[in-house]
């Protein structure tokens, strides 16, 4: 990904943030007047019940949580390279089905990439916030039953499947998923005041984490995941090690990763019988105690030298599973009952509350988190409904690079027609220069109809265009090649379309110029540049786009070149 | 996240599945592939005992294999800069032989390239549109090159010349309504034969004697009605064969000269399409089922003999001699040498191919 396409990115998503932050800040303002208006603000305390202490370290985690995940997704590099870089890798390997399923959300996130990370930013701060409200009333459980459906959204769709389908997937980097247990955190908060009370709830948030030991200890000692060889854990911390943790943090990981491949086997060992003791303990719930601290540490341990804390990187969407599973762990502690802590019984708006008037700051919070929640993704949501603009293109290939102006370089070749074409010819007119194969069957003929398009969406300007493509195939260069594929992708209706040919030495040449260079592998296609040079009516060069030939974003691209033309016209 | 590496891998996969063959001519030993599906598959052709070339699947591509010791050993032979995900035919008499690689995408022209023996020097050339989806849509006289495009062209190109010229086989350079020319061959060099597809799915057989200047239509005595395609003729000894797939069955003409007249000889029950092949004294079938029955006659149109079965489904058999036969079967990873010892046994013995015949095509990816 083009760290152009995060700068403009990140800039149109914080304007998109901002605006939408004001309007929510407006509108929580008139809602909240209206609601104290209406019931009245609560002389006295409304009826309250002492929360337990592990739920509330839970519901506050939680809501923490959530708050900081959506502020990640807000990460600069996000909109441009969440798809890319955290989604597309694991999803080239992914089963069939899982590709269907994710694969359709992922063009939508490259179409609309600033709605698309708006949208899920404000869905997670929503989520956090209402949680962090609290109450245990029928709104306060909605909230937690969206975040449990919004949590296993994340873990199919952001995490595939926590990663399960990856022959290589291991405890140690995160499997079975951190957005899984936000499900587990959700659903065991919406357990009732008993199953706290009783211990119930904190011996299920044990067993939760216990189980994820007890699969990571499975999936540590599957011999096909390679964990056993002295090149399987040392991959992992390595990797860990160079994933952007702070140099004090990754220190040790490099240690451990020099050390490991001479005792793979035993370090291996080790990790499955901790894991494979401490996750049967927990599920059993042998000495929960001890098992809770062991668990702990463990969870520790695989946080730091497999996950590096999971944020580091600039495009970390959470913490991973190592924080999430010692805050579970935390709230199964056989804490005392808290006497003094109370939370208001129901969300400040609900209507039990509301008949007793209500507290402006918690109904403040409640609507500004509902407003986050709903209110919000809608507005943003609402940039996904439509074409992709210029905005999706930018992200993809990095937008339009101005460049300080330099003659074009002169030469001379053979077009479609058998006449020379000559770059000094197209003087007096905007000319956009590409290097295509005419044998290529993906991005050559989508480069040229993007291009084609772009140019004819200026209407009767579309004349004061050029556009130059030079033939770089080696093998398929002759004259009635680059006629062919004009005919064939409808180009000779374009009067300034040149497409033209020459020796290996004359094309060489032009390549040179311009610094570029084909490869000839041994079977297949041509590698060809595709970089988009657009030269002035002067002659000089003016910008260059490093045109992905994405087919998911044409018209995204379309636009985008036709934005530059029009800039120059 | 373009989908499109996902279809090449799904069109190699079932490519190995479907039996769609070959067969080329050479050494007084002719062959023929099977069907006009749209699938592309593995391809043998050999031009003498030993020697021959293959279009074989390698990852996400296909690439052109030869060998001089009957794929003892084997050299990699594909044409550079272009692209071969869509597949490759293969035509070859003599000394030359020519590709043609299958439109893929927006590539909807067929590049064919012809090399003077080795395959170390492509010469190319460009057709004006696709290449018709049949193993056999490109054939190889002894002077030169033809080529079926799929909207029904047929075009010729001399062995001394890049340009390629309409051949006016319908009477006019385009097919009437209702016609598919769907292949051509040149069992014995000089003689082509056109197969298509006319009119409610009958076929059309259409021979040359000049190389394609003027063409003469053949009347197959095809009993019954349903849909029957005109695999491609070959040549054993001096009868010439036209076998035809109908329903669940193959039907083999046979004819003393390619103008007829011909005759039918016994049907062959066939659940899918059978891969045809000659050699000099002999007519080969495969024909799928568990696996592939290899059948054989000395008396084309007379009684077959059963020879056993060969094993994974065999897509070509291009027969070198009467008793010795290279095929591609479902394992991409090597040749099937299929011989018949004697008159009631087939054998088979699997010539593996080296490992980087699977992998130089490249990993299949999603993007």
């Amino acid at each position: 990904m083009a760290p152009g396409g995060n700068t403009a990115l990140a800039g149109a998503l914080y304007s998109a943030l901002l605006w939408q932050l004001a309007l929510l800040v407006a509108v929580s303002a008139v809602v909240t007047s209206v609601v104290l208006l209406r019931r009245g603000v609560q002389r006295s305390s409304a009826p309250t019940v002492p929360e337990p202490r592990g739920r509330r370290v839970l519901r506050i985690s939680l809501g923490a949580l959530w708050v900081f995940d959506g502020l990640l997704q807000a990460q600069p590099a996000m909109p441009a390279s969440f798809v890319p870089e955290t989604i597309a890798p694991s999803l080239s390997s992914a089963p069939d089905w899982l590709f269907a399923v994710v694969d359709p959300l992922g063009r939508l996130w490259l179409q609309h990439p600033v709605a698309a990370d708006a949208v899920t930013v404000w869905v997670q701060v929503g989520l956090g916030i209402a949680i962090l409200v609290g109450g245990t009333g029928r709104l306060a459980r909605s909230v937690l039953l969206a975040s449990a459906a919004w949590a296993a959204f994340v873990w199919v769709v952001g995490e595939l499947v926590g990663g399960l389908t990856d022959p290589q997937a291991s405890w140690l980097t995160g499997a079975p998923g951190a957005a899984l247990l936000y499900v587990v955190a959700s659903l065991i908060l919406l357990l009732p005041a008993q199953a706290w009370d009783g211990g119930a709830a904190g011996r299920w948030a044990r067993r939760a984490v216990g189980a994820t030991f007890v699969l990571g200890a499975l999936l540590q000692a599957l011999p096909r995941a390679g964990f056993w060889t002295p090149t399987g854990l040392f991959d992992v911390l390595s990797s860990t090690a160079a994933g952007g943790v702070p140099a004090p943090a990754a220190a040790p990981i490099q240690a451990a990763a020099t050390a490991v491949p001479m005792h793979a086997g035993l370090a291996n060992a080790v990790l499955v019988t901790v894991l494979a003791v401490v996750g049967t303990g927990l599920v059993l719930g042998v000495l929960p105690r001890a098992m809770t601290v062991a668990g702990i540490l463990t969870c520790l341990f695989g946080w730091w030298f497999g996950q590096g804390f999971g944020v580091f990187g600039g495009t970390g969407t959470d913490p991973n599973t190592g924080l999430v599973s010692i805050l579970l762990l935390l709230s199964g502690w056989p804490w005392p009952q808290a006497a003094t802590t109370v939370v208001p019984d129901q969300m400040p708006i609900d209507r039990e509350a509301a008949r007793a008037g209500v507290r402006p700051r918690q109904t403040s919070a409640a609507v500004l988190a509902l407003g986050c929640l709903v209110l919000l993704p809608i507005v943003a949501g609402i940039g996904l409904l439509g074409p992709a603009t210029a905005q999706a293109a930018v992200g993809d290939s990095g937008g339009v690079v101005e460049v300080a102006p330099t003659p074009a370089p002169d030469f001379v070749l053979t077009g479609q027609d058998g006449r020379p074409v000559a770059m000094r010819d197209q003087r007096g007119r905007l000319t956009l220069v590409v290097f295509l194969d005419p044998e290529c069957f993906d991005s050559c003929p989508l480069m040229a109809n993007q291009l084609a398009s772009a140019v004819q969406a200026l209407g009767p300007d579309a004349d004061a265009v050029s556009i130059l493509a030079v033939d770089v195939n080696p093998v398929f260069n002759t004259v009635a090649d680059v006629a062919t594929f004009t005919r064939e992708h409808g180009l000779e209706r374009l009067p300034g379309w040149h497409f033209a040919t020459g020796s290996t030495a004359q094309v060489g040449a032009v390549l040179a110029a311009f610094g570029e260079g084909v490869s000839v592998p041994d079977v297949g296609m041509i590698g060809h540049p595709q970089t988009v040079y657009l030269f002035g009516r002067d002659g000089s060069e003016l910008s260059v786009l490093n045109d992905t030939a994405n087919d998911d974003l044409t018209e995204s691209y379309v636009a985008l070149i036709t934005g530059e033309l029009r800039a120059h016209l | 996240m373009s989908p499109a590496p996902r279809r090449a891998v799904g069109a190699a996969a079932a490519v190995l599945t479907l039996a769609v063959a070959v067969a080329a001519a050479g050494c007084g030993a002719t062959s023929a592939p099977s069907v006009a599906g749209t699938a592309p598959a593995a391809h043998i052709v050999m031009t003498d005992a030993r020697t021959g070339f293959a279009v074989w699947p390698s990852g996400v591509r296909w690439v052109v294999l030869a060998t001089s010791d009957g794929w003892r050993t084997v050299q990699n032979r594909t044409p550079v800069a272009v692209p071969t995900d869509g597949g490759l035919v293969m035509a070859a008499r003599g000394q030359q032989v020519a590709v043609g690689v299958l439109p893929y995408q927006q590539l909807t022209v067929s590049p064919v390239l012809r090399s003077a023996g080795t395959g170390r020097v492509w010469a190319p050339s460009q057709l004006p549109s696709a290449l018709a989806p049949t193993p056999w849509s490109l054939g190889r006289s002894e002077r030169a090159t033809y080529a079926v495009l799929a909207d029904g062209r047929v075009l010729a190109s001399s062995d001394v010349s890049a340009e390629w010229l309409p051949l006016k086989v319908f009477g006019t350079s385009t097919p009437g309504a209702g016609t598919r020319a769907t292949g051509l061959v040149f069992p014995d060099g000089r003689t082509g034969l056109l197969t298509a597809t006319g009119p409610s799915d009958r076929p059309v057989l259409l021979t040359t004697a000049d190389e394609g200047v003027t063409w003469k239509g053949v009347d197959l005595p095809l009993a019954g009605s349903g849909t029957a395609v005109a695999l491609p003729p070959c040549l054993a000894g001096s009868t010439w064969v036209a076998p035809v797939a109908v329903d669940g069955r193959l039907a083999v003409f046979t004819a003393p000269t390619a103008s007829g007249p011909w005759t039918a000889g016994p049907d062959l029950a066939s659940p899918g399409t059978p891969v045809v092949g000659c050699s000099a004294h002999r007519l080969w079938v495969a024909v799928p089922g568990s696996g592939s029955d290899v059948l054989a006659t000395a008396d084309p149109g007379g009684a077959w003999t059963m020879r056993g079965s060969v094993g994974q489904h065999i897509s070509s058999l291009a027969p070198v001699s009467d008793t010795e036969a290279f095929a591609a079967d479902a394992d991409p990873s090597r040749v099937v040498r299929v011989a018949l010892p004697s008159a009631t046994t087939a054998t088979t013995e699997p010539l593996p191919l080296p490992d980087w015949v699977a992998t130089v095509g490249g990993a299949p990816m999603r993007n």
